[in-house]
């Protein structure tokens, strides 16, 4: 490892020298920030890493089931197995996607699992997003860079080839192209996210396109010219949220979104990766049901652990979470980004006696979670090794077959005391080495 | 897959164009630059005059800074460098990761300020540029994305030839080189409108062809 | 059973010239359990590209543009429909009719004690009698962004504004509801009007004349409230400005 350590330098020079960046507003105009990067690699072993892979596999598996009934027959709120409130007052549900079967059926082409590590070793899945999950190409070019800085390292280490994510993404993209060609589409250069979407579209082979470059003609989306040559797009990654898609079809007040795009969607056109409407299923309140869908469309028992989880909505958890708040930790549901959570153990009497009316009083807004005391890994900061909390977002992706990309992106928290590890709120990252045995 | 969109086209266009700027200017700076050193101190006005730039400098080490390093400054090298970055890091699938690498370094050449000498930090700005181009003949597969940001590199180059009253066989040989690629755009892009230019080497006259640039500048226009 | 001739016609005029207009219309009468549509044409210019698609609530929606400079825009619906509201036939109800939405809520009336002894039908006439005691039908003192809520506050309102209270207070007693855009017998502009699930059956009443639906109405697109339903939606590009005609016009088909 101290190779590692001695080529920190000149990883970091690569990563400046490929622009390995991310956008952030400052006083209302735009800057490029680097995203710091820790040499030192979060390792997982084979034998880990493979039981991550079946669970996570399980429950994409299952989510992407999941979508597909809640769009169409909503089986699952028949059987009483999720409680109809939590969906259909959702506003992660969008009456737009109702009774429409997206190409081959999947919704969630590209799933961001987070996990993390108790100190027991035990994984626990904290959050499925199933939205527009970013940060895959950040290790991608991490690695690229690594093996030219410290090439004996990884002649030593057995570590798994990750170099493959833009196949797998290109092979997704094509597997549910509906005829024409993979587009990418940005909201733009100003996106925090550029990067990812214009390195993502060189190394899949797409065309990286914003919206004034795509329109609808005959419920058909196309990518043009100015001269009126255009080509069909079949299959379009989309990096903008569901509300934005279509101004005619979401928010009217959009200025980036395609219109008529959803009536292509519609009409089985064009795939949408992922498809519209998907936030219902990564919603804080329905994770607490995922383990129930495992078993419910899959008839398995569930492989991961979801972290033991209550829903107030239910008497008897809302009981045991008036009476432990002091030591749990509260989301809301409506809220994402690592905002809109609360720890039990931060407050005073009078807080806590506030936060138990709150919830008394809208008991479906919040989920409540035992803390889980996850492992700290080891950070280079300034010529010294000390311990930060860090996550892992496992990417899976769902095409002919669901598949794990033997990587992810580690996400540690440059606070020691901070839990939060989301690098809108300046977190750093690490390579993750998936060893091979 | 054979298309590109204006947007792309007015990208590519200026990306040749600002990466030349910056190019050519560093020649013409480092001219004047040595004039300074020995010979007339006050030499930074004429350059300004020749380039239609303000001339608010204070004497010439103001200039040789502010011209060069000043971000805030609109006409400096580093803002064209900056604007030629903008246009690159748009193109990234178009360009490469490779290529654009060689806009990212110079830019960081020019924004890390230690006790470098001048002549040698352009001189380093000199070399990623021609990394640049050299990785775009290599790594650029579609003909007609290289043929516009080079029209729009000659165009620049011989719009600042004319601005430095250069040889007229220099402007001949350039004008040549624009024509040259202005027909090739005109074969494999099927650009309608771009038959109304001629660029002609007996037209040597500065505003006929910087006319003709115009046109072909507007034909990358974004709406 | 009624056999109803309609036409809708939309006429659009602009200040200046205005490029890339993006439309969808819901104003095509489709078959359901108490109608059946007998004949439809449509005329829509300037037009460059057309194409039909079903939403979310299983409107039909015809969904096209028209790119270049153009002034003026229109399009017409015409066609025979046949109405029967005789005996009301089973449907399916999509569990989103039972949440309210900010336009639906309503908060400041709370149902008489009374209302729960009433059969469903006494139930609906009673809320259109609470609705009416309350609101006095005024033009142009609501728009469509008023909330049920704000209409009840201000006590006037459009058919509109009394289709999203009854709603509002359907859901509140616990009937799935939902909002009806639609054509009334005679002339004049679209109507609304709301439908109420019970058991297995929606059933239609219009609050705005404290009377069921009969064999009068012609049924456009459903939803939830008003912005699941809009008739006419679109965006273009240019700076101006734009009035809107609508004619509508319901007669009995006095045979051929």
């Amino acid at each position: 490892m101290d190779e590692l350590i001695n080529q920190e330098e000149s990883i970091n020079e690569l990563l400046a020298r490929y622009g390995v960046k991310f956008g952030v507003y400052k006083n209302n105009t735009f800057h490029e920030q680097l995203f710091p990067f820790d040499t030192l690699p979060r390792i997982i072993p084979s034998h880990e890493f493979d039981y991550l892979e079946k669970g996570l596999i399980q429950r994409v598996n299952a989510l992407n089931l999941f979508l597909k009934d809640i769009y169409t027959d909503y089986q699952i709120v028949k059987d009483g197995v999720i409680p109809e409130d939590f969906i259909f007052s959702s506003t992660g549900y969008l009456s737009p996607c109702i009774g429409m079967v997206p190409p081959k059926g999947i919704y969630s082409h590209i799933s961001g699992i987070d996990l993390v590590q108790s100190k027991d070793g035990t994984w626990y899945v904290l959050e499925d997003n199933l939205r527009i999950p970013s940060g895959a190409s950040y290790p991608m070019i991490a690695r690229d860079l690594m093996r030219r800085a410290a090439p004996n390292i990884f002649r030593t280490y057995n570590v798994r080839d990750n170099r493959d994510y833009a196949k797998m993404l290109e092979e997704t993209m094509d597997y549910v192209n509906m005829g024409g060609i993979n587009v990418i589409l940005t909201p733009g250069r100003y996106n925090s996210a550029y990067f990812e979407h214009s390195y993502l579209a060189e190394k899949a082979h797409a065309t990286l396109a914003t919206p004034q470059e795509l329109f609808v003609e005959n419920a058909t989306l196309f990518y043009k010219n100015h001269l009126g040559y255009k080509v069909k797009v079949g299959s379009l990654y989309r990096r903008i949220s569901d509300d934005y898609l279509d101004p005619l079809a979401f928010k009217p007040e959009s200025l980036i979104g395609v219109p008529q795009l959803m009536s292509a969607y519609r009409e089985g056109n064009v795939a949408l990766i992922n498809a519209p409407g998907n936030g219902i299923a990564d919603d804080k309140g329905i994770y607490y049901f995922v383990p129930k869908m495992i078993q419910y469309y899959l008839h398995e028992e569930p492989i991961l652990h979801n972290a033991p989880t209550y829903l107030p909505f239910y008497e008897e958890d809302r009981k045991y979470v008036l009476e432990n708040l002091e030591k749990l930790v509260i989301k809301d549901v409506s809220e994402a980004g690592g905002y809109g959570v609360v720890f039990g153990s931060d407050m005073d009497e009078e807080k806590l006696q506030e936060w138990r009316d709150i919830i008394s009083r809208e008991p479906r807004r919040f989920i409540a979670q035992e803390v889980i005391d996850f492992i700290d890994l080891p950070i280079h900061e300034n010529g010294k090794e000390v311990y930060r909390k860090a996550d892992l977002r496992a990417f899976v992706l769902s095409g002919e077959k669901t598949r794990v990309w033997a990587s992810g992106l580690t996400r540690f928290s440059r606070n020691p005391d901070s839990f939060v590890v989301n690098s809108s709120q300046g977190g750093g990252f690490k390579d993750t080495w998936v060893l091979s045995q | 897959m054979g298309i590109i969109t204006i947007e792309k086209a007015n990208h590519l266009y200026w990306l040749g164009r600002y990466s030349e700027r910056v190019f050519s200017t560093i020649e013409f700076f480092m001219e004047y630059y040595d004039m300074m050193i020995d010979q007339d101190e006050n030499v930074f006005h004429s350059f300004c005059n020749r380039l239609e730039i303000i001339d608010n400098y204070k004497d010439s080490d103001d200039f040789c800074e502010r011209y060069v390093f000043d971000k805030q400054n609109f006409d400096s090298i580093i803002s064209n460098l900056s604007r030629a970055y903008d246009n690159a890091v748009v193109l990234r699938e178009e360009i490469s990761s490779d290529t654009l690498c060689y806009i990212e370094l110079p830019l960081k050449v020019l924004e890390t300020r230690d006790k470098e000498a001048i002549a040698l930090k352009l001189q380093r700005v000199k070399d990623h540029l021609y990394s640049f181009w050299g990785s775009i003949d290599d790594n650029v597969d579609s003909e007609a994305c290289r043929n516009i940001m080079k029209c729009g590199k000659y165009a620049e180059r011989l719009d600042l030839y004319y601005r430095f009253g250069d040889q007229k066989e220099d402007i001949a040989k350039q004008t040549a080189k624009l024509e040259n690629r202005v027909q090739k755009l005109q074969s494999d892009y099927n650009l309608e409108g771009l038959t109304t230019i001629h660029l002609s080497q007996d037209s040597a006259q500065r505003w006929d062809c910087l006319d003709n640039i115009d046109q072909l500048t507007k034909l990358f226009e974004v709406e | 059973m009624k056999r109803l001739v309609y036409q809708y016609q939309m006429d659009l005029k602009f200040s200046d010239f205005v490029k890339e207009q993006q439309f969808q219309l819901r104003c095509i009468p489709q078959d359901n359990y108490y109608q059946k549509v007998i004949d439809t044409h449509y005329y829509v210019y300037p037009l460059d590209s057309i194409n039909k698609f079903t939403d979310g609530f299983g409107n039909l929606v015809l969904a096209g543009n028209a790119i270049m400079r153009h002034r003026d825009f229109s399009f017409q619906v015409k066609g025979v429909v046949e109405v029967d509201c005789s005996s009301p036939k089973p449907d399916f109800c999509h569990p989103l009719y039972r949440y309210e939405t900010p336009l639906t809520k309503v908060d400041s009336i709370e149902h008489p004690e009374e209302i729960y002894g009433l059969s469903f039908d006494e139930q609906m006439m009673k809320i259109m009698q609470i609705i009416n005691d309350h609101m006095t039908y005024a033009q142009g003192t609501t728009t469509i962004q008023t909330s049920a809520q704000d209409a009840l506050n201000q006590g006037t309102g459009v058919c509109q504004d009394y289709a999203h209270i009854m709603v509002g207070l359907c859901r509140k007693l616990g009937y799935p509801a939902r909002y009806i855009a639609g054509m009334l017998y005679g002339e004049g502009e679209t109507h609304a009007w709301v439908e109420v699930y019970n058991k297995d059956t929606w059933y239609s009443y219009d609050p705005t004349h404290n009377r069921k639906v009969d064999d009068n109405y012609i049924v456009l697109a459903h939803g939830r409230d008003y912005t699941d339903c809009i008739i006419d939606k679109g965006m273009f590009i240019g700076n101006c400005k734009q009035i809107q005609t609508v004619k509508v016009s319901v007669t009995e088909d006095t045979g051929r």
